[in-house]
């Protein structure tokens, strides 16, 4: 093992950008905040209940060699999306042979930052960094720090893409650790809606790989995103994920995110408010067993007024698995008028497993309606009741309300292929808890 | 917008407790260091167990630092700026009875509404009366002590009663807990000891009323109260400070223990000078208090109304041990100009069927920030633990503050714990249904805040509550317009 | 007793009441009809002073005051009484503190003595046995968790406690059934004491059936458009307002 300290001197001394992406500003930026950026210890509060001393324990600090990957067993992980434009990173880079976007390639919709036009440098420059605070993420400083490409998806003005941007990142099997890092970035022109679908998974049993990923969003006004996430990589993959969202005026953002735990998994989610009467929903469900953990960190940062926004987060922990929850809101002075809701509700089903939440409320204007819960619990004795009332045996009533919990989250992605996929995971990931392996298929 | 102009009239209304006591005291020259704390232990006859406790507690305050996670910002306090010790001066050493007392001393506590004489408005609860660093009187013992109850300045205990103290003391805050708990192991001056014994109902209301006279001197009270199997008290306090230009350090402990089947209520109406309208001045509040339901089936039950003081930083707390325990915690902290409160509680499931409830109401006003701060435990043992969390938080005008900062840990797959917050501010058409009804806007501010705050009123002793309810009304003056 | 003249007035910089006169006299019932966006919850709110309604010209006389120089609760305490259209709840306030601080007020003000807390109590309990309300209903907090129907007849209390001599009634009829308007007819109708006036804003004629008006306006692009006896309410009841327009 080695010390945080010496990991992150390592890890500067891997930073720098690849020549042909000279043009860029933002790694110089992140740099800077890299060097002066500590390592989260368990005294930092906000990773607190998230020890990185598992990441620390191995030598990630080289990029995952372009491996070949077993095809078949590769497209087996897709979403039936057959219009959809695919694109799929094996291990942090791209494979051409099982992506399918030539058509937003050619339109200029999705490119590659290391085949980027002048325009559309000026328009990377103009927006990366613009939604992240990289003094605040180290994690995400350290993924700029180290940009060897990255995607570009640019929503052209008042347009609706017809079909989902369906972007895949594989993990596949490695020999040694190492990481992988991978950024998208989102500009919508004003008044583009799209979908965006994201999925991290992996192909192989024991795995060796860090996943570091930002995804930064940046809808201009009236632009309209909805953003499906599944995590759902096998669980000895390590992978820390920044999300940051900017909204600007009447913009709207939606997401649905299922996340299972992992040996360490880590997901910031971060939405700044810019601009009047922008909307954003966060609708998420975690699910953490055996011995995964899974932290999740979402910040709602109310700067201008006349906002919404409505989170709820379901969580689902069992066997000796440790999930975390910490939802802030921040209404800032100006940000009058502002209605911000918060919710997170957890399942807590073993004697062994823990779970961490915190909601926050951080308000400095009067005029706001603001509201947060959070409650831990097992299943409702009275639904129990009510089961086998209907004479339903108890095991099957558990089985049943907990799927039932689950599945709510489910059945609001906006995307039949998707809830398809996602029951299908998570049938793989009820497999072996006791209580669920048999009636998932019911 | 007509309203306003008027109430910002109001704004002018003074501290009513802020007058200065002339009186002739006995003071240590600012400064810390192991000399002083041989000389309050000497001042106070200690045995020698007692000094070697409090230098214990001194070297290890010298290791720690301040605590800043709580982000207040304020100027740094010089602990060699305070003095240590201050106690009105008498002909002999310490009064032996409230006749000897200093008539100025009895003046003060008679014109804050605490009379010392057992009669009159608050007959029937026993007083003790702290004045800086020493208790000078206590009333009611004769009664008590018919029943057993043992309610004395714990400089007293600690020579009458060395084995209940030392048993105690310490064991559920222990020395070097925190900064400003280790601080007041090493120099805490005096303070109230409570001993209920085995089956017994305290035949009265117990209270003790804290004020702090001398400038530059900080008060570092302790209170234990031990209540033996079976048993029940109710015990209250309240505090008060003079008006002065400069910050005045305030780090109390008080400890309280649960034995099998015992209730202790504790009451707090905590009215420390807050400083002026611009923040100048006020008392730095920096307290620890932390009840252990050791025994099955006891109850702990915090009830505190918080209008004073220009920082407040304290989380009274129940840990709880024994099985079928009960820790409550009711809060009304309310801050107005440039005041800052950082409250809350910790409620540490550690026993069966175990089972807390909370609720918090934040009012903040002016340029204030008011935050609730609190941790809900259930630890791995703690089978069937049951949490309820309510914090409301209501803003009068739009410069102030008002967050909340749960912290929720479970280790236990058979708890439930439920946490719910919400924040409003008076609304326009609340106040025009009380003035259309002829009822002014100050009246309708306060009528509509008592009623946020009945909830946790309705848990203080009855003399109390209306007390508290009229605190709320002058702390909140000037705040609405 | 009220001597609107030439009242004319905006809320958000839009012209709602434009020049709108009306004299009410000692004992007079007065029905204000007109179509959803007329103004008729507008005057009866301007009277009552309600911040973010800006009186542009006009004048308002009420017992020789000019009215619109005072505050709202300087108003109630002179007499005039606004029964809400929509209820506010205020949490944790009883309804019986909150009825004593307002009578306290309104008597102080009329040099009368205050009452006692028993007095007030069994006057308090005797109105609600005519308003068929459950004196339980005085230990709630106010409006707290009330249907449509008792926050109505609550305010019907409060006016019938009040005393006042120039009640408001906002819409006093909608969201009732038949019986709970009933109800609150005949508590009106009970303080219908030759002296005491009325103004009573509806967009229905139904409730004139209970209460029945000395006059009825119609109003319309906040202007009275027409005015007549009982008989304009059936009229308009038969033939709609567009008739008037």
């Amino acid at each position: 093992m080695i010390s945080p300290n010496d990991w992150k001197q390592q890890a500067q001394a891997q930073t720098g950008q690849e020549h042909s992406l000279h043009w860029l500003l933002q790694p110089a930026i992140a740099q800077a905040a890299f060097r002066a950026a500590e390592l989260p210890t368990r005294k930092t509060e906000r990773w607190k209940y998230t020890p990185v001393t598992a990441l620390l324990q191995q030598d990630f600090l080289q990029p995952a060699a372009v491996d070949s990957i077993d095809e078949a067993r590769a497209r087996d992980c897709f979403a039936d999306l057959p219009n959809a434009s695919r694109i799929v990173l094996v291990n942090g880079q791209l494979n051409r042979a099982l992506s399918d976007f030539s058509d937003l390639e050619n339109q200029g919709v999705i490119t590659l930052f290391s085949s980027a036009s002048p325009e559309q440098r000026e328009l990377i420059n103009m927006h990366l960094g613009t939604a992240l605070n990289p003094d605040k993420h180290p994690f995400a400083a350290l993924n700029y720090s180290n940009l060897q490409d990255g995607l570009l998806l640019h929503a052209p003005a008042l347009q609706k893409l017809a079909q989902p941007v369906y972007v895949v990142y594989l993990g596949s099997a490695l020999a040694t650790p190492a990481w992988a890092q991978t950024r998208l970035l989102v500009v919508a022109e004003p008044g583009a809606e799209l979908q965006l679908i994201e999925q991290f998974d992996s192909v192989g049993e024991q795995n060796n790989l860090f996943h570091n990923h930002v995804t930064e969003i940046v809808l201009q006004p009236n632009a309209r995103l909805q953003h499906i996430r599944l995590q759902v990589e096998q669980e000895a993959l390590r992978h820390i994920n920044g999300l940051h969202v900017k909204l600007t005026r009447d913009s709207h953002y939606e997401q649905h995110g299922i996340a299972f735990g992992s040996q360490l998994k880590r997901n910031d989610i971060n939405v700044n408010f810019a601009g009047e009467n922008a909307a954003c929903v966060l609708n998420g469900v975690f699910l953490s067993k055996h011995r995964q953990h899974i932290d999740n960190h979402l910040n709602l940062e109310h700067a201008t007024p006349l906002c919404t926004s409505n989170t709820a987060f379901k969580g689902f922990v069992t066997d000796e698995s440790r999930a975390i929850f910490n939802g802030r809101i921040h209404i800032h002075p100006q940000a009058q008028k502002t209605e911000a809701h918060l919710n997170n509700r957890n399942l807590l089903l073993s004697k062994k497993a823990e779970l961490d939440t915190k909601p926050e409320l951080e308000i400095y204007a009067d005029d706001v309606k603001c509201s947060h819960g959070a409650s831990i619990g097992q299943l409702d004795e009275k639904s129990l009741f009510y089961f086998q009332s209907r004479g339903i045996d108890k095991a099957s009533a558990e089985a049943m309300l907990c799927l039932g919990f689950v599945n709510e989250k489910v059945e609001q992605i906006p995307s039949e292929p998707m809830q398809l996929l996602a029951q299908h995971k998570l049938g793989q990931f009820f497999n072996d808890v006791e209580k669920l392996k048999t009636l998932w298929s019911l | 917008m007509s309203k306003g102009n008027e109430i910002d009239d109001l704004i002018s209304r003074e501290y009513e407790a802020g007058f200065v006591t002339q009186v002739e005291s006995d003071t240590l020259p600012p400064g810390l260091n192991e000399e002083v704390i041989r000389i309050i232990s000497g001042k106070k006859n200690e045995p020698e167990w007692m000094l070697e406790w409090r230098l214990e507690a001194y070297r290890k305050w010298q290791q720690m630092d301040i605590p800043r996670w709580a982000q207040m910002p304020h100027p740094e306090v010089d602990f060699n700026a305070i003095s240590y010790y201050s106690s009105p001066k008498s002909k002999k050493n310490g009064p032996k009875s409230l006749d000897e007392v200093d008539p100025e001393v009895l003046a003060t506590f008679e014109k804050l509404g605490i009379p010392l004489h057992e009669r009159g408005k608050l007959a029937g609860v026993a007083v003790d009366a702290v004045f800086d660093s020493v208790s000078i009187g206590t009333t009611y013992k004769e009664e008590l002590a018919k029943a057993g109850v043992i309610f004395c300045p714990i400089s007293e205990a600690i020579k009458d009663h060395p084995e209940l103290v030392r048993k105690y003391l310490g064991s559920v805050v222990p020395q070097q807990d925190n900064f400003y708990a280790a601080l007041n192991s090493a120099v805490f001056s005096d303070g109230s000891f409570v001993y209920i014994p085995k089956n017994t109902r305290c035949p009265m209301e117990l209270s003790t009323y804290f004020r702090i006279n001398e400038l530059n001197t900080g008060q570092f009270e302790r209170t234990l109260i031990v209540a033996d199997e079976g048993s029940h008290v109710s015990y209250l306090e309240g505090c008060t400070a003079p008006m002065r230009d400069e910050n005045q350090l305030h780090a109390a402990v008080v400890e309280l223990v649960a034995l099998g089947d015992a209730q202790i209520k504790y009451s707090t109406v905590q009215n420390w000078y807050p400083g002026d309208a611009n923040g100048k001045g006020g008392i730095y509040n920096f307290v620890t208090k932390r009840g252990l339901c050791a025994g099955v089936n006891s109850k702990i039950s915090w009830t505190q109304v918080e209008t004073g003081s220009a920082i407040t930083w304290k989380y009274p707390s129940v840990v709880l041990r024994g099985d079928n325990s009960v820790g409550e915690f009711y809060s009304v902290a309310l801050t107005n100009n440039f005041q800052q409160a950082d409250t809350g509680t910790k409620m540490i499931h550690l026993g069966k069927n175990t089972k807390s409830t909370i609720v918090s109401k934040g009012i903040s006003a002016g340029r204030s920030q008011n935050s609730y701060r609190g941790l809900v435990r259930i630890s791995p043992r703690a089978d069937n633990a049951r949490n309820h969390t309510q914090c409301d938080s209501l803003l009068i005008g739009d410069r102030c503050g008002a967050h909340t900062f749960p912290y929720i840990e479970a280790k236990n797959s058979d708890s439930i714990i439920e946490h719910e917050a919400t924040t409003s501010k008076v609304s326009d058409d609340q106040l025009f249904l009380c003035r259309q009804r002829g009822i002014d806007e100050e009246k309708a501010v306060s009528m509509i805040v008592n009623g946020f705050c009945k909830e946790v009123f309705k848990e203080l002793p009855m003399e109390f509550a209306v007390e508290a309810g009229k605190l709320l009304e002058v702390s909140l003056e000037g705040a609405v317009g | 007793m009220l001597i609107v003249k030439d009242l004319v007035a905006e809320v958000d910089g839009k012209t709602i009441l434009n020049g709108i006169s009306l004299t009410v006299k000692p004992g007079e019932v007065h029905a204000i009809m007109g179509p959803n966006g007329s103004g008729k919850s507008t005057l009866a709110n301007v009277l009552a002073g309600r911040d973010g309604y800006e009186v542009k010209s006009g004048e308002v006389i009420f017992q020789g005051h000019n009215l619109l120089e005072l505050a709202p609760e300087e108003r109630a305490r002179e007499g005039v009484f606004l029964a809400f259209q929509y209820p506010v709840e205020i949490p944790g306030v009883s309804n019986m503190q909150f009825l004593k601080a307002s009578v306290d007020a309104i008597r102080k003000h009329r040099k009368l003595p205050e009452l006692d807390a028993p007095a007030f109590m069994k006057m308090a309990r005797d109105k609600c046995k005519d308003l068929k309300l459950n004196p339980d209903f005085l230990k709630r907090g106010v409006n707290e968790g009330f249907s449509g129907g008792e926050k109505k007849r609550n305010e019907i209390l409060q006016m019938a406690l009040l005393e006042p001599s120039l009640c408001l009634l906002d819409e006093t009829d909608s969201g009732l059934d038949i019986d709970a308007l009933q109800v609150a007819a005949e508590g009106v109708n009970a303080l219908r004491d030759g002296k005491r006036g009325f103004v009573l804003v509806t967009h229905y004629q139904r409730l004139l059936n209970y209460i029945v008006p000395d006059y009825v306006h119609v109003l319309a692009g906040g202007r009275i458009v027409k005015s007549g006896g009982r008989e304009l309410a059936l009229e308009l009841e038969e033939k709609g307002y567009s008739w008037i327009q």
